[in-house]
């Protein structure tokens, strides 16, 4: 175990910019990670005092949270274990609020950047890779936005795509429960993980579909989805992860429609072909 | 042999196959739960009962209802009953309510019954709620001891010398000594004290005769309170060769005039009140519907019955725990508090104080009636009920009464919104457990049919059937099709019987009905349908 937070900061890859002064206060502060941009607050930290130490940090950037605690020779005794409840809830408290704040402002960005775009033409190189078609895509420069909205249409973050296939979510923004729509519902409604996914289905089907950027989110915007059209089938698009362990992306699909009483779909290659 | 690497999603899929393959696959979807297994099926005449609201009852009467119900491990259904047979015990008789706030009212008097199995604490339970009661006699036998012996001590010389001066005058010859005998015999019929009886509040177990007389003698109000069903065989006639006698019952409830007038024994009384708090096990119920009579003279529709889940099997034997002091002192102080002002002369019978509803309150209790109203016609929820739940509005307006004299105290004016909204929620719960009730007592006509369509599947272990099929079948006791759709809906809503459609070629689809296979495999296992 590290001895200090700061350690355990170094080991999780989270380095402050500079030599970051915290103070054992439980007041949550954040700063530059190293590698960021100049003016970023991307990383958070807060650090709590007391006969068992123990804070927590994470960065809004990559939604990562770790928690630590000083090592202890004794356990704590029922009324340390009291205390540090105590504060351990006040640190979620403050994590929330401040969640809040960011996502608040990664939902003015987002919208800023979104009315700044212009129409996505077919013509974008990823596009063009993976065959398909703008369905209300925007372009900024050479990334293609795409906007994760929720149920009531509230834009909370973009996923930008750039010419290379890479991608990247805006800072801060709200994931869980948002997503992006091609269509509209009519008897059924699919559910898939990426945008290039979504549109292909969109093309295959012309049946409406939900894009929800990754298998972690799938759950939580089927949930959604469920709530708002209780009587839709609802079908869940799996990416087949046959060579990662645990198959991710099926099994989170299958845990989605479980959750929903839905369907899942998965993909049926003719996987062994001659060479 | 090659393997494709990174061929995982629809896109993928798309690029290699065709967007066609890609409908296909979404085409082939299967669902992620497989159908739900059918649920434990419910035989009629076991339903399934909600549990009682917690904030029915409030203060004192909250604190000991959930006291007893920790401390004996029973459902605290139980404890809210005997409150309120408690409460109607105490306040009858000397308050009424008027819903309309005119002529009409209804007395406090109120009929509660419980309904769970032998070895289920109900002994505990009553014996808790009671104890007050019990103490309070007690005290009150002990203040009147010597009063009543010496009255009873004068009455027994009087009626002696008075008999002993009619032997005198039967040998008198002198019409002027026959004169003074006789005046002698007057004066001592008038000077003989009114006989004097130690003031009781109920009764266990009695006949109708003496409840009568009982009624008479306690300024006409009298409550049963028993763990044990021996008055529903007194009121099948168990000590009058088998005839049935019931009016006392029913007038007590009601309120009615009733004049006795026997060979030896006149009973007078304007205004009974009769209260009864009955524990009883369910097997008993069905012994009780055994008189048609019960049912037809409405005697059982005046119950207010609870049928809870019994705990026995889930209880934990260690979490034993005693009912605070605290709470059982603040509960007697209750107690004591409403027999404030109880006692009257005797000879005389106490001033009644009729309640009118507050405004809100008499809005709430005007939805609710005609919420009961709706669904007891022809074809309504509650048409097999319907004795039961016409008079479900009186005895909500009565249940509030008693929760308002119970919290706001003697000096309360009038039924406050809060105490009526509780009475309904009350009313509410009550309903299912009454449907309960009567399928234990075999009387609702739903839960009745209800069988025989389940004895018919049996017999023929038909795994699913029309409803043309059930109708042709039972013609006889199906002559009408609404009759035959309610009792499958019943069954429906207990999971016996799932309703499909069958579609039929060139025809219109038939209402038909998948058998839970619960009931065909293991049919003779499940009681009530053996």
């Amino acid at each position: 175990m590290a001895n200090t937070i700061h350690d355990a900061m170094a080991s999780a890859g989270l380095h402050p910019h500079k030599a970051l002064d915290l103070c054992a206060d439980g007041k949550l502060v954040r700063f530059r990670l190293m590698g960021d941009k100049p003016g970023s607050r991307n990383g958070w930290a807060v650090l709590h005092d007391g006969p068992a130490p123990f804070g927590a940090f994470g960065s809004w950037k990559t939604s990562e949270t770790h928690a630590w605690r000083a090592a202890s020779s004794r356990p704590p005794t029922p009324a340390e274990r009291a205390e540090i409840q105590q504060r351990v809830r006040a640190v979620r408290l403050a994590h929330a609020q401040e969640r809040t704040a960011v996502q608040a402002a990664a939902r003015t960005k987002a919208q800023k950047l979104w009315e700044r775009a212009h129409p996505a033409s077919n013509g974008h190189p990823y596009l063009v890779r993976k065959r398909i078609r703008s369905y209300g895509l925007r372009q900024l420069r050479d990334m293609l936005l795409v906007p994760a909205r929720d149920l009531q249409g509230t834009l909370h973050t973009l996923q930008f795509i750039m010419a290379d296939g890479s991608k990247r979510f805006l800072t801060g923004g709200r994931i869980a429960g948002c997503y992006f729509a091609i269509g509209r519902p009519t008897d059924s409604l699919l559910v898939a993980e990426g945008m290039a996914t979504a549109s292909t289905l969109y093309a295959a089907t012309g049946r409406a579909v939900a894009a929800c950027f990754s298998c972690g989110n799938m759950e939580a915007v089927a949930r959604a989805l469920r709530s708002k059209f209780p009587g839709l089938r609802l079908v869940l698009c799996a990416d087949d992860d046959f060579k990662t362990p645990g198959n991710p992306g099926v099994t989170a699909a299958r845990a989605a429609a479980k959750a929903v009483g839905g369907y899942v779909a998965v993909p049926r290659f003719k996987r062994e072909l001659t060479a | 042999m090659k393997t494709f690497p990174d061929l995982t999603d629809f896109n993928d899929l798309a690029g290699i196959e065709g967007l066609a393959a890609v409908a296909d696959s979404v085409n082939q979807a299967t669902p992620a739960v497989e159908p739900p297994a059918w649920p434990e099926p419910m035989i009629p005449g076991t339903l399934r009962t909600p549990d009682m609201p917690e904030d029915i009852l409030q203060g004192v009467w909250a604190d000991m209802a959930r006291a007893v119900s920790a401390s004996t491990q029973t459902p605290p259904a139980l404890g809210v009953m005997c409150v309120l047979g408690v409460l109607a015990t105490l306040l009858q008789r000397r308050f009424e309510v008027a819903p309309h706030g005119d002529d009409y009212t209804e007395p406090l008097a109120l009929w509660v019954l419980s309904a769970s199995p032998s070895g289920t604490r109900k002994t505990a339970v009553l014996g808790a709620f009671m104890g007050p009661i019990v103490k309070w006699e007690k005290l009150q036998y002990d203040r009147y001891r010597v009063l009543i012996a010496r009255t009873n001590a004068a009455r027994s010389t009087a009626k002696k010398r008075i008999e002993a001066l009619n032997q005198q005058a039967a040998k008198c010859k002198e019409p002027k000594d026959l004169q003074a005998i006789r005046q002698d015999i007057e004066n001592e019929e008038l000077g003989m004290p009114e006989e004097v009886r130690a003031p009781r509040l109920f009764t266990g177990d009695t006949t109708a005769e003496r409840l009568q007389a009982m009624l008479f003698e306690h300024s006409e109000r009298m409550a049963v309170h028993s763990d044990e069903p021996g008055i529903f065989r007194v009121m099948a006639g168990a000590y009058s060769g088998g005839a049935q006698n019931l009016d006392v019952f029913l007038q007590g409830h009601a309120g009615s005039a009733m004049r006795i007038d026997r060979a030896g024994r006149m009973a007078h009384v304007d205004k009974p009140a009769l209260s009864f708090n009955l524990m009883v096990q369910p097997g008993m119920l069905s012994e009780v519907a055994g008189s048609k009579g019960f049912r037809d003279s409405g005697l059982l529709a005046r119950f207010l019955y609870a049928v809870p889940a019994s705990n026995v099997g889930r209880r934990d034997v260690r979490a034993h725990t005693s009912i605070d002091p605290g709470v059982r002192a603040a509960y007697e102080q209750g107690v004591t508090g409403l027999l404030e002002g109880y006692l009257c002369e005797p000879g005389t019978v106490p001033k009644v104080r009729v309640l009118p509803l507050s405004d809100s309150a008499k809005e709430l209790w005007l939805d609710f009636s005609q919420y009961i109203e709706d669904n007891q016609g022809d074809g309504g929820v509650f048409e097999s009920l319907r004795d039961w739940t016409s008079k479900l509005a009186g005895a909500v307006a009565r249940v509030a009464a008693l929760l308002e004299l119970a919290e706001a105290g003697l000096q309360a004016e009038a039924v406050s919104w809060c105490a009526m909204d509780r009475a309904i929620r009350l009313a509410r719960v009550l309903i299912p457990h009454a449907q309960a009730a009567f399928g234990l007592l075999g009387t609702d006509s739903t839960d009745v049919d209800a069988l025989a369509v389940l004895r018919w599947v049996r017999a023929h272990d038909y795994e699913e059937f029309t409803r043309r099929d059930a109708q042709k079948a039972m013609e006889g006791r199906f002559r009408s099709v609404d009759k035959l759709k309610r009792t499958l809906d019943r069954l429906d809503a207990m999971d016996c019987i799932k309703e499909f459609k069958r579609h039929n070629k060139g025809a219109p689809p038939s209402a038909a009905y998948r058998v839970n296979p619960m009931l065909l495999g293991s049919l003779s296992t499940l009681s009530g349908l053996s």
